[in-house]
């Protein structure tokens, strides 16, 4: 229902990006594989880009990539004509790097009860003093990466990849209010994340 | 304006998203609060690092790679996640030799969704078949006894995304339904001005 209104209310403008996507997956789905390889070329840094804020390996990125794009080749047929692939494939993209880090990893992420007893950082110790911003940049991903979703995809689709609240919201299937409100609640818990590993941003 | 409202419109100015008619009311809160000055420096700095985040660097063959690999009958040169549904597949091949054709229930997870058009899951049936007969040089029985635990599952994995998306819809209307409920009266009507997305369905309502 909320996506409906959403989809309503969001003006329609003309995108060559999305109309060549919509070419290449009406061939893809009669089984042409070169257009199938046109997408992988075209999206895969995107997939790389998603996965790699869910791992702390590359090579577990492209772990991730392969599964994606091969469950994308398998539900071709499900994908619905005229939605937008790039929200479809980042929400595959999304599930697959889920359902790895489920299945990899043994409890890697932070449950969100967790999150609630987590220590306040002590008010004296140095904000990143000496810390160079590589490392800072390091202990985010990995924050971000033990995040539970649904805040740790918000959070990597507005942060990372830049994308706006309506891409969310299209992405996700919640309403923009939803996303406003798991975006602000993930930048807490990250915060809380970094704090409680004497880090103060 | 107090720091709980200044949290949230930081969190907006931060994503372009700041009303304009904020701007001003903000600014002087930011200015004389401390906590809330660090805030902002907070988000800065998330902003600043979450460029050198962004990651994309692939090997130039993967995108070929992972193309081939997705449509190809069934072998990729790197299939970690892959092998694990190949090894059940054999599991359970070799449980329906063991016992004479009781089979396995559940096993080869593909992910395919069983009301995918026939094309390119015709495809993939042929690939898996050639598989089995060309590599694992099984006999047309024993082809079609492992087909059909393949489909059988595939029908038991797209049951799950379903119920999946369904818990994961009506989570979301609990979640809309409590925030509404939550609300004092007279801001229910000033929030369905501002965003319809919260205001849940009459029957919904307490």
């Amino acid at each position: 229902m909320f996506r409906k209104l959403m989809t309503a209310s969001t003006p329609t403008t003309p995108n060559p990006s999305a109309d060549e996507d919509r070419v290449l997956v009406a061939k893809a789905r009669r089984g042409d594989e070169d257009a199938f390889r046109a997408l992988v070329e075209k999206h895969l840094a995107r997939v790389v880009g998603v996965a790699r804020a869910y791992t702390r390996r590359r090579s577990d990125a492209e772990d991730i990539a392969q599964e994606t794009w091969w469950k994308v080749w398998r539900k071709l047929d499900t994908f619905r004509e005229g939605a937008s692939f790039t929200a479809w494939l980042y929400r595959v993209t999304i599930n697959c790097a889920s359902d790895w880090v489920e299945l990899r990893s043994n409890r890697r992420h932070t449950d969100i009860e967790e999150f609630e007893r987590l220590p306040v950082a002590d008010d004296t110790v140095s904000p990143l003093t000496g810390m160079a911003k590589a490392e800072f940049a390091k202990a985010v991903r990995d924050a971000i990466a033990e995040l539970p979703e649904p805040f740790r995809s918000s959070i990597v689709l507005r942060e990372i990849e830049g994308l706006s609240y309506e891409e969310i919201s299209e992405i996700t299937d919640v309403p923009i209010g939803t996303v406003e409100s798991r975006i602000f609640r993930a930048r807490s818990r990250l915060k809380a994340v970094l704090e409680a590993r004497g880090l103060r941003p | 304006m107090n720091c709980d409202n200044a949290l949230h419109l930081l969190g907006l100015e931060h994503d372009g998203r700041l009303p304009a008619s904020d701007r001003r009311r903000l600014d002087d809160h930011v200015a004389s609060c401390t906590a809330c000055a660090a805030e902002k420096r907070w988000l800065a700095r998330l902003g600043d690092v979450a460029g050198s985040l962004v990651d994309r660097e692939t090997p130039p063959d993967l995108a070929a790679r992972i193309a081939a690999g997705a449509t190809g009958p069934g072998t990729r040169e790197r299939t970690p996640l892959r092998a694990v549904p190949l090894l059940r597949t054999a599991a359970a091949f070799l449980l329906v030799l063991a016992l004479g054709g009781v089979v396995g229930y559940g096993l080869g997870d593909d992910g395919r969704p069983v009301e995918a058009a026939p094309s390119v899951v015709q495809r993939d049936e042929a690939a898996f078949r050639t598989l089995l007969k060309d590599r694992l040089d099984l006999a047309s029985p024993d082809i079609e006894r492992l087909v059909e635990i393949r489909r059988r599952h595939d029908a038991l994995l797209a049951d799950v995304e379903r119920r999946r998306a369904e818990a994961r819809s009506e989570l979301e209307r609990a979640e809309i339904r409590e925030l509404w409920n939550a609300l004092p009266e007279a801001a229910r009507g000033r929030l369905a001005a501002i965003d319809p997305h919260f205001v849940p369905a009459p029957t919904e309502r307490r």
